[in-house]
């Protein structure tokens, strides 16, 4: 000790003329733990506050981080002066050993009220800290929910230091019992700039324990934090100290010396394992429990640990054996619920790991999710290196990190020692079994634990452990706790043998055995196979194909696994196979001739449909043979897929449409009348007829030719007669062109505009530009900036970006120029009397159609107003065809518009860029890709447009709900989650009622779709389909931005009010191309009956529209199920 | 010298087509569309050589169906599938992509000229922006031509 530094520091504080600031920081940064002590002694009782750090009890959260100065130094020296501040608060602390571990019980349990309150508590002594704040955010998150955590973390948020900002962000961001981001992005700043080592040190002490605490300068700013956080730093950051830094002095004397004052059986167990002191005390009840355990004595065990981990739910060593004693004693699985309280939850996957329910991966996942989340419960840490040892299957290494974190003495304790000695030394002084000790250290007999903790104390022989555990597995005896591990450790050691024969077979058979089995297999080991694999395949061709399963192995690899067994057994399908009772052939025909491996088989299937064929024979055989549902479910679900997909089929080749019959009952009253004035005037005819009136022959000679020419004309009363009917048929004839072009339930114009140009086409044309981030979209009225390739990808600065703006902008403006004008102006409807889109490819003039009606004129096959309209229907279906081929002309075209602009623009963009850019390779690859898709969906669109033929067909509601979601998945980059909730009967519909409720839920989905795009909202389009007396009720809602709640109410309500007169008014626009009125039209007109009814209404921030359809006249009778 | 091409794309197709009839009018075009008639074409019939394009729906499109998923290496299944099969054959590869999967032309090509030795050509990345892919389309036809005579 230096008495002079002493002294000094004490005149120091004695004497008016030194800032006490400074000496303090003099004090911190230059004395040992034993000089902190002495100046502490001897300086005036005022003085002690000052030397202690009094002021680390912090008035409020605002304090942390400020004000007090930081000491920087060795590991050690920052061990001794916390060590020394923390002794001088030893009632506080110890006041909040106990108490946090109150908050942590009430938290485990569920009993949220109860941990504020005790939080709350230890504030009020401990003073404010980060550790109290970021505990509250996580009790609110799990208490209130979501947005009420929202509003803690933006409270505390406001009033805090830019480093509690941090952590409150992530102690808010951490708080879903589901936790998974990765830390690494939470972390404070990025690992390689300035001062982020210690400042990401902080955070990961304090907020991400897990990821590692290293030694390091960030130990410093424990002095600026607050009393609690300063403990809780030291408590985390001990037992990862380096061994140099532990055996250092300044260490043992003060960690020795505050374990003398601190009553934490943390700090107990670390001094005793460290060799400091012997105050750590035994709980009997708990060593009982052990002992019982270790004795092999299963069922008392149970007994022992009940009462023991009520009170102790925080021991999840101990909560561990419990279960494997539970499983050990045979003793079912308790039931405990995954979605209780934290306790349950941790007990829930702990025991589906202990009795290997389930796959091992996803417990693990879920379990490292809770420990991560609630890290600040004590024991959490404990868990956490517990799942993750068990996670890595490795035998040997199964405890090694207990020792770190578990408050209580363990066996598993005497790996923290090196050496047989001294771990036998460690082992002997606890509450074991007698034989336990020896058996550790035993390399001949195998008397070993259920939980084989000697093979990781012992250092047990390989070979005689490898004869064990093989032979262990043979009779069954592995306790499922380490069935992963044990299968793990025997696959190692095959593979170091180079025995891939057997280790493919021994891997196959246990997985075929119980398919739960988690290995872990290393890359290397994985070559090491590979590079056998020609042997592998002749000869055991059918094991590898499995194991090349079973390890996901590329698809492309497999597919030729799958060939050589087929091969081997000489057939040419898979379904040419004889199934016979084999549990590898049956794997095999199961899960590797699969859909997506059969796919490439290409010279035996030409087709996707070809390719569900022979799965479903393949599956078929297997049903005989095995009898399982789920192959049956399997060849139900590709049936179902098949009949999507022909569904879809008659979708794209109903968009041109007429509902001819609904015009025939509904709208032509006005022609009857019209055609018995023509049969009048034919009356009139017959009559002129028979006066000899009729017909007269007038000559007239061509004076230059010198000809005769004989004109055969009528009389002028004839004319006159026939001019009359001519003018009848005409008017007739627009009547029927008119309904059957503009009729606004059922005309050519309306299903023009609800199947094609609502949506589904510039959808369509669209998505492939989309897909490559080539168009952006506007807003207000201006295209954004393609930000995606311009910063994220190419990186530009200055000039450049400017440049590349508008060269997207433009692209956009042009691509979508295009598009417009496809949509508003080739597919559109022109007569003489509609003009306004004249470059509509439908074009009906009554001119094109004069010779038709001269024709009908004289035909003598009509005798009737239904001879009429059908003669007139068929003659303007024959001129939509050539309609038809003028839109694929013109759709032709603009796609080589479309390409010649993308063609220009990666011209337009290499010149800006340069192919020397890091991204242009991407940026080519996107251009080709969409080149490519963009001729593939116009080929789509040019399907489109032929005339539909109806084929009777029958369907389910949920088989029209699935081609629409596919719709809105296929041509949307960002498609909305839909959700589909059904309880119906499985009615089969009527065919000709499909194109109607796909039209219905297609406009819906958009509109779902379009909201979602423009507001980003996020949340699920919900369907709801139910059925009650006799109507299906259908609902479809979406999520909508509170911001424009109110004035949708008012929008929603208007048209609801107007959709009937829309409609009868052909002003289906009018509803702000909401689609609305086509919904209305498809509900009231086209689904069979009146009573169907649709309403919209907005209701708890959701958009909601609710359609009731009467079933029974939409239903096919049970005979007209009839295959599509 | 009769080429099967495989190719997907109409434009690359018709242009790819041009350069080759350039090169000698009586060369035989026959089309393949996908990796499925890629595959069955060289198996029935034995072509000089096979021009593939990498990226490839799996089937042909027909009605209501797009040919399936789109592979990026498609133009190499139909390498490998052959080689599986036993089939004699000539290639070629002639891609508009830099990268496939990761993976580049060049390491793609080194592939393949393992995978079939002097069976296989090289290959020409075509481009919409310049036609140089034209002169390395032609070079690489006169190659195997003269193979052919030898």
């Amino acid at each position: 000790m230096d008495r002079k530094k002493v002294n000094q520091i004490i005149d120091a504080l004695k004497s008016n003329r030194h800032d006490k600031r400074l000496v303090l920081s003099f004090f911190a940064s230059s004395c040992n733990y034993e000089e902190m002590q002495a100046v502490y002694d001897r300086a005036p009782q005022i003085y002690r506050g000052l030397l202690s750090f009094s002021f680390l009890k912090r008035a409020k959260l605002e304090n942390v981080f400020q004000g007090s100065p930081m000491y920087f130094g060795t590991p050690a020296e920052y061990v001794e002066k916390a060590a020394f501040i923390v002794g001088k608060h030893a009632s506080i602390i110890n006041k909040y050993v106990d108490a946090s571990l109150e908050v942590d019980r009430a938290m485990l349990w569920g009993h949220y009220e109860e941990a504020r309150f005790k939080l709350k508590e230890i504030e009020k002594f401990a003073g404010a800290s980060f550790w109290s704040a970021m505990y509250d955010i996580k009790i609110e998150r799990l208490s209130k929910g979501l947005n009420s955590s929202i509003k803690l973390h933006n409270e505390y948020y406001g009033k805090s230091q830019q480093m509690v900002k941090w952590m409150m962000n992530a102690a808010f961001r951490s708080s879903s019992l589901d936790y998974s981001d990765p830390t690494t992005g939470l972390l404070a700043a990025p690992e390689d700039s300035d001062g982020a080592k210690s400042f990401n040190g902080v955070m990961r002490v304090f907020c991400f324990p897990w990821t590692g605490i290293d030694e390091g300068d960030w130990m410093c700013y424990g002095f600026v934090t607050s009393l609690i956080d300063l403990y809780n730093g030291l408590m985390l950051y001990l037992p990862n100290l380096k061994e140099e830094s532990r055996n250092d002095e300044r260490v043992s004397k003060s960690i020795g010396h505050l374990s003398s004052v601190i009553s934490d059986h943390y700090l107990q167990k670390l001094t005793l394992l460290w060799g400091l002191n012997n105050n750590y005390r035994k709980d009997s009840q708990r060593d009982a429990v052990i002992y019982s355990y270790t004795s092999g004595e299963y069922d008392n065990t149970i007994e022992l640990a009940t009462p023991y981990l009520d009170k102790h739910p925080e021991d999840f060593e101990l909560l561990r054996l419990y279960l494997q004693a539970m499983v050990l004693a045979g003793r079912p699985m308790p039931d405990y619920n995954r979605e209780g309280c934290i306790l349950e939850r941790i007990k829930y996957y702990l025991s589906a790991i202990v009795y290997h329910k389930g796959t091992l991966t996803n417990h693990v996942r879920m379990l490292r999710g809770i420990c991560r989340s609630q890290h600040l419960i004590r024991g959490m840490m404990l868990l956490e290196v517990m799942v993750e040892s068990l996670n890595l299957r490795f035998l040997y290494g199964l405890f090694s990190e207990n020792w770190k974190y578990n408050k209580f003495q363990d066996a598993s304790d005497s790996l923290f020692y090196k050496g047989e000695d001294a771990r036998r030394q460690y082992l002997s002084t606890l509450s074991m079994a007698t034989s336990y000790v020896n058996n550790v250290f035993s390399q001949e007999h195998h008397q070993l634990t259920s939980d084989y903790l000697e093979v990781s104390i012992g250092y047990q022989n390989g070979n005689y452990i490898y004869r064990y555990f093989e032979e262990s597995l043979k009779a069954g005896s592995v306790p499922p706790f380490l069935l992963d591990a044990t299968h793990t450790y025997i696959f190692d050691e095959l593979i170091n043998k180079e025995l891939c024969r057997e280790a493919v077979e021994f891997y196959v058979k246990a997985r075929i055995n119980d398919i739960s089995i988690d290995f872990i297999i290393t890359s290397y080991q994985k070559k090491q196979i590979l590079a056998k694999k020609e042997l592998l395949f002749q000869e055991i061709p059918l094991e590898m194909a499995i194991y090349m399963q079973m390890t996901n192995e590329d698809e492309h690899a497999l597919y030729f696994a799958y060939k050589k067994y087929l091969k081997y057994k000489e057939v040419k399908k898979a379904s040419e196979i004889k199934t016979i009772d084999s549990s590898l052939l049956r794997y095999f025909l199961g899960n590797v001739a699969t859909m997506r491996i059969l796919t490439y088989h290409v010279l035996r299937f030409k087709t996707e449909e070809e390719v569900m064929d022979e799965r479903i024979r393949i599956l078929s055989n297997l049903n005989e043979t095995f009898g399982d549902k789920v192959y049956t479910e399997e060849i139900s679900s590709i049936s179902r897929d098949k009949k999507i997909r022909e569904l879809n089929a008659h979708v794209d080749e109903s968009k041109i449409y007429v509902d001819i019959q609904s015009i025939k009952d509904n709208e032509l009253a006005d022609v009857q009348s019209l055609f018995d004035n023509f049969e009048a005037a034919d009356n009139q005819t017959k009559l002129l007829k028979k006066s000899g009136e009729a017909e007269m022959v007038e000559y007239f000679r061509d004076i230059e030719s010198n000809v005769d020419i004989i004109y055969v004309g009528v009389s002028a009363k004839q004319r006159e007669v026939t001019d009359y009917k001519l003018d009848v048929l005409t008017k007739i004839f627009k009547i029927v062109r008119d309904q059957f072009l503009f009729n606004p339930k059922s005309g050519l114009d309306n299903y023009l505009s609800t199947r094609i140009r609502h949506g589904t086409l510039v959808n369509k044309l669209r998505n492939s530009f989309e897909i490559g981030n080539l168009v952006t979209n506007t807003i207000h009225g201006e295209y954004s900036s393609n930000d995606f390739w311009i910063t994220k990808k190419f990186g530009l600065r200055d000039v450049k970006v400017l440049k590349c703006m508008s060269l997207f902008s433009q692209f956009s403006t042009q691509i979508d120029g295009i598009i417009s004008r496809i949509k508003n102006d080739y597919i559109q409807v022109q007569t003489e009397d509609v003009r306004d889109k004249q470059d509509g490819c439908f074009d009906y003039q009554i001119s094109f159609f004069d010779n038709d009606v001269n024709d009908l004129l004289f035909s003598t096959d009509i005798v009737s107003s239904e001879d009429c309209v059908d003669a007139i229907l068929d003659i303007l279906w024959k001129h939509t065809e050539n309609c038809l081929e003028s839109v694929k002309y013109r759709l032709a075209q603009a796609q080589n518009e479309m390409l010649e602009a993308l063609k220009q623009l990666e011209k337009n963009i290499a010149d800006v860029v340069g192919m020397g850019n890091l991204a242009w390779g991407q940026f080519n690859d996107a251009v080709i890709q969409c080149q490519s898709a963009l001729q593939t969906d116009v080929q789509a669109v040019i399907a489109w447009f032929k005339l539909s033929g109806f084929v009777d067909f029958t369907f389910t509601i949920d088989q029209v709900i699935s081609s629409s979601i596919a719709f809105v998945k296929d041509n949307n980059r960002n498609p909305i989650n839909i959700i589909v909730r059904q309880d119906t009967d499985k009615d089969e519909l009527k065919g000709e009622y499909f194109g109607a409720l796909y039209d219905m839920f297609h406009d819906l989905l958009n509109n779902a779709q379009d909201n979602e795009n423009v507001t980003k909202v996020g949340g699920n389009c919900i369907i709801n389909v139910s059925q009650e007396s006799g109507f299906l009720n259908i609902e479809v809602s979406n999520p909508i931005s509170v911001s424009i709640e109110n004035s949708l109410i008012e929008k929603v309500k208007k048209t609801n009010e107007s959709l009937s007169a829309l409609l009868t008014r052909g002003r289906s626009r009018a509803d702000n191309n909401s689609g609305c009125t086509k919904i209305f039209n498809a509900v009231h007109n086209h689904l069979g009956s009146r009573r169907n009814k649709y309403t919209n209404q907005v209701d708890d921030h959701r958009f909601v529209a609710s359609i009731s359809i009467e079933l029974e006249k939409i239903k096919a009778k049970k005979h007209e199920n009839i295959a599509c | 010298m009769k080429i099967l091409l495989v190719e997907d794309d109409e434009h690359k197709r018709n242009d790819v087509s041009a350069c080759l009839m350039s090169v000698d009018g009586d060369m035989t075009i026959e089309h393949g569309y996908s990796v499925a008639s890629g595959v069955q074409m060289a198996v029935d019939c034995q072509y000089d050589l096979l021009l593939l394009d990498m990226a490839i729906p799996n089937f042909d499109q027909s009605n209501g169906s797009n040919g399936g998923r789109p592979f990026k290496k498609g133009g190499e299944l139909i390498v490998e599938e052959l080689l599986d099969e036993g089939v004699d054959f000539r290639c070629a590869v002639i891609t508009q992509y830099e990268t496939f999967n990761n993976e580049t032309i060049d390491e793609i090509g080194q592939r393949l000229s393992e995978l079939c030795g002097d069976k296989y050509f090289g290959y020409v990345k075509y481009s919409t922006m310049n036609e140089d892919w034209k002169d390395d389309l032609k070079k690489l036809i006169q190659h195997v031509k003269n193979t052919l005579h030898r």
